[in-house]
């Protein structure tokens, strides 16, 4: 090989190299800029991922929470990518139309239970009132004072089923607001000598609700205990006091009872009649029903007549 | 082998006397397809009463009238036993639904793996 040719090589292979290596140097900083550039996108569509999964579920958490409200039409958004939230969301949307069906439901029965004290509340206005019809030919005082007595109990429990029916609930009944409603009742009931006989009453004006099966024993205590006083205690035109006390009486703190109380300053029970053993339907009703409440009963005759019932909470 | 070819199903009553019902890929089950679907099994099961098998892996979406229908279907049931093939997020969900609120008075329980629910079916199965 000649001499310039061989020096010719040398500098075409050093030149080749340095340009390999150029051209490695070149590559690898394209290959980083090709990896950066795939990072980039990456870290975009991550983020732009993480933007619609929080999307996703705010839009999920606004259906539960008008779920919450009792709003069931509200659908959670379905995509084509069957991702998790898509399954979240397709559950949501399937617990809803549940949720629907079965508040309908509900409300149907809400409606036909409220139509049913509505009418039960009816049916024994209309009792009462066919007493008083029967009532206007009665002569005789004793039968008069019967029938009077049996449309006062009518009336007392027709009273609870009106509450009910106003209830929220339906199921039932502040007795605190009842207490308030049969008293201005029994008012007027016995509203013949209103200046003789004064009413005071001391009830909780906390609201208490009883169920059914303690509201209509307690009205019926009440309509007997406070009907006796204003018959029974002011004899021959003598004036005098009722007092009504009503409320959560805490003797612990895991300790309560209910207390109704019902005393007056009239001319007190004659000490011969033992209020629990007696043949007087008022009172053997109270003991009665007392116990069906699961309550005691006592008696206090001085200066009158004070019952006391305290029974435990529901 | 008698086999039905449903818009959202296909279903044959299989060898090993299972019914098998495949849901198609992104299949949107409404009423009309659950009523096909159940009259598709009593037609090929004829007068037998098989355990079936249901694969919901590839499910989208069913409608609350067709959830309906088949828990009401199942509660005079034409079928002993369910058997709940679920793999996907949506089929898991579904599953579950059928498991806890739109339930069947046969027995019902969701599978990953088919062998294990054909086993488990098979203690149904009247033949």
């Amino acid at each position: 090989m000649p001499k310039d040719l061989d020096e010719i090589y040398k500098r075409v292979c050093a030149l080749t190299g340095e340009k390999t290596k150029a051209k490695a140097k070149a590559n690898k900083k394209s290959e980083v800029l090709k990896e950066l550039k795939k990072l980039e996108n990456t870290l975009k569509a991550n983020k732009k991922q993480e933007e619609e999964n929080s999307k996703r579920i705010d839009e999920i958490l606004k259906v539960v929470i008008s779920f919450a409200n009792l709003k069931y039409d509200k659908k959670a958004r379905l995509s084509n990518k069957k991702s998790h939230f898509d399954a979240l969301a397709l559950g949501i949307n399937m617990l809803g139309e549940e949720l629907e069906a079965s508040t309908i439901s509900l409300h149907e029965k809400e409606v036909l239970l409220k139509e049913i004290h509505h009418r039960v509340k009816n049916n024994l206005q209309v009792i009462s009132s066919l007493l008083n019809l029967q009532s206007e030919k009665i002569t005789q005082p004793d039968l008069l004072e019967t029938f009077m007595e049996s449309q006062n109990r009518i009336r007392a429990m027709a009273l609870v089923h009106e509450k009910l029916y106003q209830s929220k609930n339906l199921s039932q009944i502040d007795f605190t607001e009842y207490v308030h409603s049969f008293i201005h009742q029994m008012n007027n009931s016995y509203s013949l000598h209103p200046n003789k006989v004064k009413f005071h009453m001391n009830a909780d004006m906390q609201p208490h609700f009883f169920k059914i099966d303690t509201a209509i024993p307690c009205s019926l205590i009440l309509n007997e205990l406070i009907s006796n006083s204003y018959k029974y205690a002011f004899p021959n035109n003598r004036k005098g006091d009722i007092y009504l006390r009503f409320g959560l009486h805490k003797k612990t703190k895991h300790n309560a009872l209910y207390v109704i109380e019902v005393a007056d300053n009239g001319i007190g029970i004659p000490k011969e009649i033992d209020f629990q053993n007696t043949t007087t339907l008022g009172l053997q009703l109270v003991d009665l029903l007392t116990n069906q409440i699961e309550g005691k009963v006592t008696l206090d005759r001085k200066g009158g007549t004070k019952f006391t019932i305290q029974f435990p909470v529901d | 082998m008698n086999k039905a070819e449903l818009r959202a199903f296909t279903t044959w009553i299989n060898d090993n006397n299972i019914c098998y019902t495949v849901v198609k890929p992104n299949a949107v089950i409404e009423l009309k397809d659950a009523l096909e679907n159940s009259a598709a099994v009593k037609n090929i099961s004829k007068d037998t009463i098989y355990p079936m098998l249901v694969n919901l892996k590839e499910i989208k979406s069913i409608s609350k009238e067709a959830r309906d229908h088949f828990s009401m279907q199942n509660r005079t049931p034409g079928i002993t036993a369910i058997g709940l093939l679920i793999k996907s997020p949506a089929s898991r969900i579904i599953g579950n639904f059928f498991l806890g609120l739109n339930k069947s008075t046969v027995p019902v329980r969701l599978f990953t793996n088919e062998e294990k629910a054909v086993l488990w079916l098979k203690q149904f199965s009247k033949e």
